[in-house]
Order: C-alpha cells, then structure tokens, then sequence
C-alpha cells in the first residue's frame, strides 16, 4: 500500500514537469519521462501513419519506430524549431521510408499507396483506380473518406492528412514537410479539389454520396 | 475577380489562411453570387466532413509494445557506454595496425629503390601486414564485446591463439581452461553460466590402405555419437594416389578420444583446431526467450480476463506473434545446442605418393621447344629488366632533382672562386 502511494508520488513528481524538462530528462536516458514525453503525441503520430499508410497495422509499426528514433535522437533536439515539429517531422520521414518501401515490393502488395514523388514525376494527384467498389455500396462513410484520403499522391495526402487529420496550421506542415506556405496552400488546394472532383464522379453513379456534399452545409 | 479565381481561393480561405485582400474579395464576391456562395458552402462541408475522420485510438498494447523496446533501447545504451569505456583497447589496436601498415609501406618503399627484386616482394608484403591487422582487430574487439557482457576475458585469452600447440590443451575439458588463464574458479561471479563453445577441426592423413581408413572414419562415426555429414573420393588418371574427403560429426565431449581414433588410422599430416564461442549469445537469447515467455503468460492472462471481442482480437494477435518469437528464438537455441553438442570433423585422406612420370621421347621437336621458351624468358626478363629500371628512375627522380641542384650550386661556387682567382692573377 504504501509503495503503491510512493509509486503515485513518484508518477506525479514527472506528470508536473514542463515538455523541456522532460526532454531533458529523456536525454538523459530516462525511460519514464520519454513515455510521458510520447503520450501527448504518440496517438498523433499514430493517425498520421494510418492516413499515410492506409492501415493500422504498419501505422502502429510506424509510430513505434517513430518514437524509438526520436528517444535515440532526443540529443540532437537543439530547440532550433519547435518540439512538436520536430517530432512530427521524423514521424513524416519515417513514413516516407515506409512508403518508399512499399513502393519498391509493389509488385507483392497490390494495395498500391501510390507512387512516391522520388520515383515517378507527378501527372496526377490522385489515383483512386484501387476504391474498392464496396467502398460506396456498404455506404461506410468514414471508410470512403478514408479511401479518399489514402487514394491522394503522397506529398499531396500529406498535406491533406496533417492539415484535416492534425489540425495543424499552414505554417507547422510547411516546416515539417520542409516547403513553403505557398507550396502547402497549392497543395492543400488540389487535394481537396482532387478529392470533392471524385466525389462528385462517383456520386454520378452512386447518389447516397450527395449527402457527404451536402450534410455538412446545411448543419451550419 | 472571376468567380473560377474566386473558387481557387477557398482552400485558403476556409482555414483562415488566406491573405487579408484576397480574404475580402471572397466576402464581396459570395455576396453577390449566388452559386459562389453555394459552392463555398458545400467547399466548407466537405472539408468538415474530412476532418470529421477524426484521429482512431491507439492500439491495443501499443504502449506497453514501447515501453519494452525503449527499455531494450536504454538497456542497450547503457551497455554501449561499458563498451566505450574500453575505447583504449582499440585506440591500442588502431596504433598497432598503423605501425604495421607505416613499417609495410617503408619496407615497400625501400624496396622500391633497389628495383625490380621489390616489385614481386611487394603483394606479399602487403598481404601480410593486412592480414596482421585484421587479427589484431579481432582479439581486441572481441574481448571488449564478451567483457561487457560476461566479466571472463581473462578465461578466453588462450581461445585466441590458434596455435598448433593449443590442440593438445583444447581438446581436454573446457573446464580446466578457466584454470588454465590463471584465474581462480571462486573469483569468477555467480552468474558464470556453461560455456556454451562450438569446436570443429580439421586434418589431413596420409594412410596406406585407403579404403579401409574410409570405412574406419565412417564407423568413428557412429562409435562416438555422430553422424556422416559428407564423404567423397577422387581417383586420379595416371597415377595409383587415391585420396578423398570426409566430414562427420561426434559427441564433443568424446572428440579428443574420437580424434585419437582417427590420427591412429595414419600419418596426420596438419591439423587445425578450431573454436567459436557463443556463450554470450546463446545467453542472450535466453534471456530474450525468458522475457518473451513472461509476455505470453501475462497476455494469456489478460486473454482470460478480456471481456470485449475486440480486445481478445487484439490480445491474440499478439500472443501470435510472441509465440512466433518464442518459435524463432527456441530454434536457434536449439541450432546451437546442437552445433556445440556434436563437433565438425573435417578429414582429408590420401595415399602416399606413387605418382609415376611417363617418359615420352621428345626428339628435335622438344629442343625446338627448349629454345623458343628459353628465348621467350629472354625477352620477359629483359623487358621486366627495363620495367624495373624505369620504376627505379622515376623512383629516384626526385632526388637526382635535389642533387643536381647541389652540384649546380658547388659548380658555380667553384667556377666563381676560379674566376675570382684568376682575376686576382692577373691584376
């Protein structure tokens, strides 16, 4: 019982600390003020994978090898830019990697993420070749955002996904993804063009869709 | 504004993010046009929706999945900071390898002076001193690996040296080489576990009866717990030599007896000893095991507990997956019991000699022969011969530079003195 208190004691002592203690303390190697440093951004990281990778399962390997990167890194931290951007920033390269890798066994994975900007130069924005057609006709909402989202060329869906996933602010994605404001407007523009375009296209064919058109407007 | 560049601008202005001028032209514009207007309040929606997928929960064991590898992270750091602390023994052994390679290449160089004789020296030469290196290298960056993790260098050193020598004392029991390195058993820590020592040797035997060797080395074999693992014989055209290679596998705690069998069978003409040692492996990855074995009942437990169908999903893909890791490791474990529990005996076997020559008469033909090939070694040394001189002088040159310059120098010096002289005479 009373270890128990102490333990608490002990766990409020770190919950009280300021990120920038905490980053120190985790330079220092400490496994428990990294986890709380992790925990304000390890569900971020998460969702970010999921949106870039299109699934859970590499999203989560993704996050995991995020945050191991960033606990071995920690003292490179210089605070030259913000923690969070930093941190995000390695979770971006991570998944590029993967994504990377991905492209290269495309010929094993048939779930195509799309072509890395490195390897084919940009015609398209968006390839939606690969929405499974049960995608509309179970009239799964979510899923089909989700598949819009995924369908987005990479440097595109990135954009997207740390603009209307995060919620981050032009300013953040274009030091994350290391462009400039002017690029992540562009980009952020076409995407949802891309994306509203398809969604008109299929709504010809399907009319349920309509009402991802229109129910958000007559909410307001 | 056309309404096309308006509708370019929503993106922006939707989030807040567009300039000021640009923000208010939109206000004007969708005032007065009714379909910009809609369409801005469909962009709006759309982008709601978007965001209205919203961040998924993290999942299942997620954090408990890092929290293990950062502890094997820092568990690992803390031993790479022991292994540092030993930086010396490879600044030692980067020190050594310089001054062999800088001895090398001034030997090299010299040579290189006195000319041809230095050219054919010279690979050797280098080979040498490179593979001098590499050796040093390895002792020192093995002892420092096996040091953090199990405190017996000491007891290892006579491992390194592979001496024909270290045959008779390997081959006893491995026990007695803690002994043997002057270490006291009881000083030894606790955790000193059973070595755990792949050994493997080869030799070569000269035997008269061929075949019957063959069969005795097939036969050790069984005797001693093991098993044939290859066997091949060569028969050679023109010559009664027979020889053959095989390679069988015994109990290594018989192998000295088993080894004695086989050297009785003839003449052992070399043979190798060698060892590898995976203790420190083989017990690392018992520990893993170990840790992995904990995971898998804590999750049977939890499995036990669960209520939620999804959480028993995600509960059993995971214990998947840590029975695949206990598969994994248990194999390997289970390969190297095996490799040190039976030793590679690699025997190569043949018969003395009896090669006979065929004399053929040669006639005029073979003179012919003799003259044009010694004509030919003419021709390669003197070329060889000139390619040496070359080197030699291009070699030299940039003394014979400096010399000349010396002599050019102390030849004015003098011709001015004799002119001086001669000037003096004559006044």
């Amino acid at each position: 019982m009373k270890k128990t208190q102490h333990d608490r004691t002990g766990a409020e002592s770190i919950a009280g600390l300021s990120e920038t203690e905490l980053i120190q303390r985790g330079k220092d190697g400490d496994v428990a003020a990294f986890e709380q440093l992790a925990e304000a951004y390890s569900r971020r990281i998460y969702n970010i994978g999921l949106r870039m990778l299109g699934n859970g399962e590499d999203a989560a390997d993704m996050a995991q090898e995020t945050l191991l990167k960033i606990y071995r890194n920690l003292s490179r931290f210089r605070g030259d830019c913000s923690f969070s951007t930093w941190v995000y920033r390695i979770g971006v390269n991570t998944c590029r990697d993967m994504l990377r890798a991905a492209y290269r066994n495309r010929e094993l994975n048939f779930s195509d993420f799309g072509e890395d900007d490195q390897y084919r130069q940009d015609f398209e924005i968006a390839d939606y070749s690969h929405i499974p057609e049960q995608a509309y006709l179970e009239q799964e909402d979510q899923r089909y955002l989700a598949e819009l989202v995924s369908g987005l060329n990479p440097k595109y869906r990135l954009v997207a996904v740390l603009r209307e996933i995060s919620g981050l602010s032009y300013q953040e994605i274009a030091d994350i993804a290391n462009i400039s404001v002017g690029t992540v407007k562009s980009r952020l523009n076409r995407a949802r063009a891309a994306m509203r375009n398809q969604v008109l296209r299929d709504a010809e064919q399907y009319p349920h869709l309509h009402r991802l058109m229109l129910q958000g407007g007559q909410g307001k | 504004m056309k309404c096309s560049d308006i509708r370019n601008n929503f993106s922006d202005y939707i989030d807040g993010e567009a300039l000021p001028e640009v923000a208010a032209a939109i206000e004007q514009h969708v005032t007065g046009c009714d379909e910009c207007r809609r369409e801005l309040e469909n962009y709006r929606a759309f982008t709601a929706l978007l965001s209205g997928l919203g961040e998924e929960e993290l999942p299942f064991a997620f954090n408990a999945k890092l929290r293990q590898r950062l502890e094997e992270e820092a568990r690992a750091r803390r031993r790479g900071k022991a292994v540092k602390k030993r930086g010396w023994v490879k600044a030692v052994a980067l020190a050594a390898a310089c001054l062999v390679l800088v001895v090398g290449a001034a030997s090299v160089g010299g040579r290189l002076l006195l000319g041809k004789g230095a050219n054919d020296a010279a690979p050797a030469e280098g080979y040498y001193g490179e593979s001098g290196v590499a050796l040093y290298d390895y002792g020192g960056g093995s002892s420092g690996m096996t040091a953090a993790r199990a405190p017996q260098t000491a007891a290892e050193a006579p491992q390194a040296a592979p001496e024909a020598e270290m045959f008779a004392e390997e081959a006893q029991e491995y026990s007695a080489a803690d002994n043997v390195a002057g270490v006291d058993p009881k000083s030894v820590p606790q955790e000193a576990l059973e070595r755990k020592i792949i050994r493997n040797c080869s030799l070569s035997l000269k035997v008269n009866d061929f075949d019957a060797a063959f069969a005795a080395i097939e036969a050790c074999a069984a005797t001693y717990g093991g098993y044939v693992v290859s066997g091949e014989k060569y028969d050679y055209e023109g010559s009664t030599q027979r020889s053959g290679f095989i390679s069988i596998r015994v109990d290594s705690e018989r192998l000295d007896e088993a080894l004695a069998e086989i050297e009785g069978l003839g003449a052992a003409e070399s043979s190798n000893f060698y060892t590898s040692d995976v203790t420190a492996d083989y017990y690392d990855i018992q520990g893993r095991l170990k840790q992995y074995r904990t995971q898998e009942q804590r999750l049977t437990e939890l499995y036990d507990q669960a209520e939620a169908i999804t959480d028993m999903i995600a509960i059993e893909a995971e214990l998947s997956r840590v029975s695949a890791e206990i598969d994994s490791l248990e194999g390997t474990l289970r390969y190297y019991d095996q490799l040190t529990a039976l030793s590679l005996i690699n025997v190569n076997l043949y018969t003395p000699d009896t090669y006979t020559q065929v004399v053929e008469p040669q006639g005029w033909a073979g003179f012919w022969q003799d003259i044009r090939e010694g004509f030919l070694n003419g021709i390669n040394s003197a070329l060889d011969f000139l390619a040496g001189l070359f080197v030699l002088i291009v070699s030299i040159f940039p003394s014979l530079v400096l010399v000349a310059v010396a002599v050019l120098v102390v030849a004015l010096v003098i011709r001015g003195l004799r002119k001086r002289k001669r000037g003096g005479e004559k006044q």
